[in-house]
């Protein structure tokens, strides 16, 4: 009869998503169920009273079933998606190196001094922009159900690529900052003074980072 | 008795943090004291209890983990939070002002 509940409570879950928390719930029910159905035995009932006194008492559990319906998301990246992620990360890292050889190859051996910085810049520009597409077009993290816990995961997961989003874009500006930073010394030989781009840099990337704090600190 | 349900409905929420008040406790207990409380007038239907400790549980006003029965199926208990306590506190005082107010009503 025991058995008869729980493939009672079993079946009314047939077409929930099997997720943990459908599986606890199931669970803590059936648990709760052969209690009472103990406690019905104990008051003198025969087994099919106290199975039927059970039964009646449960309600309409599509009340309980819906609600776990709403919410299921799969939030991890398929096999495929990590794939394109990796290429375009080796891709975005390819380019920042052979940036300065671009510079090198142009001003050196067809001597275009202006050709090879802008070819440079345009390595930088396209390899940022790979990693800030890769970056932005991740599924973000879904809550698969309302508690903390999801919460919180979905919290960190937004903060997670904000700062991978920002990692990105500053070594792309430092790299800039570094090319700018040679390219005046060994073209215009601005030794003595051309040290304070760093300080400018830094202050120009504090400033984003106050900023970048501010807005998601709106939006929060 | 029709009346008496739909009202009892409305604050089945606040029934369940009541008796989360003085112990931690699980969905048949819970049941068992309200039948008890009632002189077996009323029982919560499954469905209703369950989804009341989701929607409570998921407002932050119980927590739940789950028991360590040495025998049979694991329990899963329910605890009321600080946050559940005030809103107990509200909802209680809400029903005072309610049963005055019908009272010159009805």
């Amino acid at each position: 009869m025991i058995q008869k509940i729980r493939t009672t409570i079993t079946r009314a879950f047939d077409d929930v998503p099997k997720t943990k928390k459908s599986a606890e719930l199931q669970e803590e029910l059936i648990s709760n169920l052969i209690e009472k159905f103990n406690d019905q035995l104990k008051m003198g009932k025969t087994e099919d009273e106290a199975y039927t006194t059970v039964i009646a008492g449960l309600g309409d559990l599509s009340e309980l079933t819906e609600s776990l319906k709403e919410h299921h998301v799969l939030s991890a990246p398929s096999a495929k998606d990590r794939q394109r992620n990796a290429l375009v990360i080796a891709i975005s890292v390819g380019l920042y190196i052979l940036s300065p050889m671009a510079l090198i190859v142009t001003s050196e051996v067809f001597d275009q001094d202006v050709l090879g910085l802008v070819m440079m810049f345009l390595f930088i520009a396209v390899a940022t922009g790979l990693l800030i597409y890769n970056q932005a077009s991740k599924p973000k993290y879904i809550k698969d159900d309302e508690t903390l816990v999801e919460e919180f995961k979905e919290w960190k997961a937004a903060k997670d690529k904000d700062k991978a989003l920002f990692a990105a874009l500053s070594s792309a500006f430092w790299l800039i900052v570094v090319a700018i930073y040679l390219f005046v010394n060994f073209m215009y030989g601005w030794w003595p003074f051309s040290w304070i781009i760093f300080i400018i840099a830094a202050a120009i990337q504090n400033i984003a980072r106050a900023i970048f704090a501010l807005t998601r600190h709106e939006r929060d | 008795m029709n009346i008496t349900s739909d009202i009892l409905r409305g604050h089945t929420e606040t029934i369940i943090l009541k008796q989360l008040l003085s112990k931690d406790s699980y969905g048949y207990e819970i049941n068992k004291a309200i039948q008890d409380l009632t002189n077996h007038e009323f029982e919560l239907k499954e469905a209703t209890l369950y989804s009341a400790f989701r929607r409570l549980e998921s407002a932050g006003l119980i927590t739940s983990y789950w028991g360590d029965e040495a025998t049979g199926a694991r329990r899963r208990y329910y605890m009321i939070t600080s946050e559940g306590k005030r809103v107990y506190a509200q909802n209680r005082k809400d029903w005072e002002d309610a049963k005055l107010l019908i009272d010159s009503l009805i």
